[in-house]
């Protein structure tokens, strides 16, 4: 079992190599689309904005492999915080830009009153599903939280944990192998890792 | 909402972690990244290194270490002291710092925080102020406590009021190392001049200190020193808070069943049993 990361250019892999050394698991930074098909999952990390991150995920050809990948393969694919948010359909950061996709849903900036933007932070999530990726989690647990744009559906379809900022926000998102977090379970200490070591066993 | 954060502040000279009193006297603790491994498994909420001579040596020395030091560390990571160019910023962040820390520089060169804020995010840029109180005047000083900067009170919550900044960081001089508490003057003062998320740092010798504090709309308290007096400091000082009555930090669950402690709190000698399992495969 070997997880790799998605190198596109954008965000903190240090971190998630970190956390998955720690585990005790083999994983690999991808730099090339060809090696994609090697891993058993992938982790589509991410920091900074969606439309940058996309076009360095069409620059790397990245997009039809990883099609294939969660697709035809039907191997398992988590997004962290931007990466999450890239798997959903569109976003308007910047500019209105098409995501990949793969869960139906439109991220938007978090423009509410009385509360600061990015959300950055500690927050308690509250589960709604008890998927695969929240085995042994406590209910009453945190995660750290580090993003100016949100996806919520209201009617909750793909949503398996959600919390209050402001509004309702999604926290975890999935669809049989998919799965995306708005937070960073590489720095949310226990319960991250908790969370990064069930995806992992998937 | 966010819960407070309790922040582990690690100060390094050399390579070395050590203890800072009154920004002139220094002991030392130990490696900083076996001190960081401890705050994180004890349940800290988020860890800030400072390369503290680095603005009088003239550059961020811990960039180049950052990455081992926090090889264990699953929190959010500040760090800075000495940063001067755009490369020390990108180093810190590429080596797995989450925020870039910015004191003496801010006051020479601002277009390098900016800078920095444009390409990563104004979340990612913590603005540090050293204060001493001179006369009852709060002054402020850079270059570790050592150069008065021209800088009124007043003036520097303009800068950090500017937009380019997500978090600030409020350290007391007077009280760093002191064991007496947070300067509470200093700090409401300090909370009526920005909305922006605040941390104060400075003075901490036991719980009551941070209780005491949560009291105030902080978004952070820093503890540097009081933390490695004892094992699993943040633990007890998080329970004594809990006791309070006090909601305002993240729980931690730290799971310690296997370990036994001897009466000083510190984890005994396995039994034969145990060492006999193997620990080197």
């Amino acid at each position: 079992m070997t997880i790799g990361i998605l190198n596109y250019g954008m965000g903190n892999l240090s971190s998630i190599k970190n956390a998955l050394d720690f585990l005790g698991e083999k994983n690999k930074i991808v730099d090339d689309y060809k090696d994609i098909k090697k891993f058993d999952g992938l982790i589509l990390p991410g920091v900074g904005a969606y439309p940058e991150a996309v076009k360095n995920l069409k620059k790397k050809n990245f997009i039809s492999e990883l099609d294939e990948f969660v697709f035809n393969k039907k191997k398992n694919i988590l997004g962290i915080c931007l990466g999450m948010q890239l798997i959903l359909s569109t976003s308007t950061e910047k500019t209105f830009t098409d995501g990949l996709n793969y869960i139906k849903g439109d991220v938007k900036f978090l423009n509410f009153k009385n509360i600061s933007v990015p959300h950055v932070g500690w927050s308690q999530i509250n589960i709604l599903k008890r998927n695969s990726l929240l085995k042994k989690i406590d209910k009453e647990s945190y995660f750290y939280f580090d993003h100016s744009y949100y996806f919520y559906d209201n009617l909750k379809k793909n949503i398996d944990a959600e919390l209050n900022y402001g509004r309702k926000i999604s926290a975890i998102i999935s669809k049989d192998n998919i799965f995306g977090v708005q937070f960073h379970p590489e720095k949310s200490q226990t319960s991250g890792l908790t969370l990064l070591n069930n995806f992992v066993k998937l | 909402m966010p819960k407070k954060r309790l922040i582990g502040v690690v100060n390094i000279i050399d390579d070395l972690a050590v203890q800072s009193i009154n920004f002139k006297k220094y002991l030392p603790i130990g490696k900083p990244e076996i001190y960081i491994e401890y705050l994180n498994n004890w349940g800290i909420d988020e860890i800030a290194i400072v390369d503290i001579k680095g603005s009088l040596r003239g550059r961020c020395n811990i960039q180049d270490k950052i990455g081992m030091y926090i090889k264990k560390c699953f929190v959010p990571v500040s760090a800075g002291g000495g940063i001067r160019k755009f490369e020390d910023v990108k180093n810190l962040i590429s080596n797995g710092a989450d925020k870039v820390i910015f004191n003496s520089v801010a006051f020479e060169d601002f277009d390098l925080l900016k800078k920095a804020s444009r390409k990563y995010g104004n979340q990612a840029i913590v603005m540090s102020i050293d204060i001493k109180k001179i006369n009852q005047t709060y002054l402020i000083f850079s270059k570790s406590g050592t150069k008065l900067i021209s800088h009124t009170f007043n003036d520097v919550f303009k800068i950090i009021n500017s937009g380019f900044i997500g978090e600030v960081y409020i350290n007391s001089i007077d009280n760093d190392g002191m064991m007496r508490g947070y300067d509470l003057n200093l700090l409401k003062l300090a909370l009526q001049k920005t909305n922006i998320p605040t941390t104060f740092i400075g003075g901490v010798g036991s719980p009551k200190h941070i209780l005491e504090a949560l009291k105030y709309n902080v978004s952070g308290l820093g503890v540097g020193n009081y933390f490695n007096y004892l094992e699993q400091s943040v633990d007890y000082t998080k329970k004594f808070i809990s006791k309070n009555k006090v909601n305002k930090l993240r729980k931690t669950f730290t799971n310690h069943k296997s370990d036994i402690f001897d009466r000083f709190n510190r984890i005994s000698k396995k039994d034969d049993s145990y060492l006999e399992k193997g620990y080197f495969k």
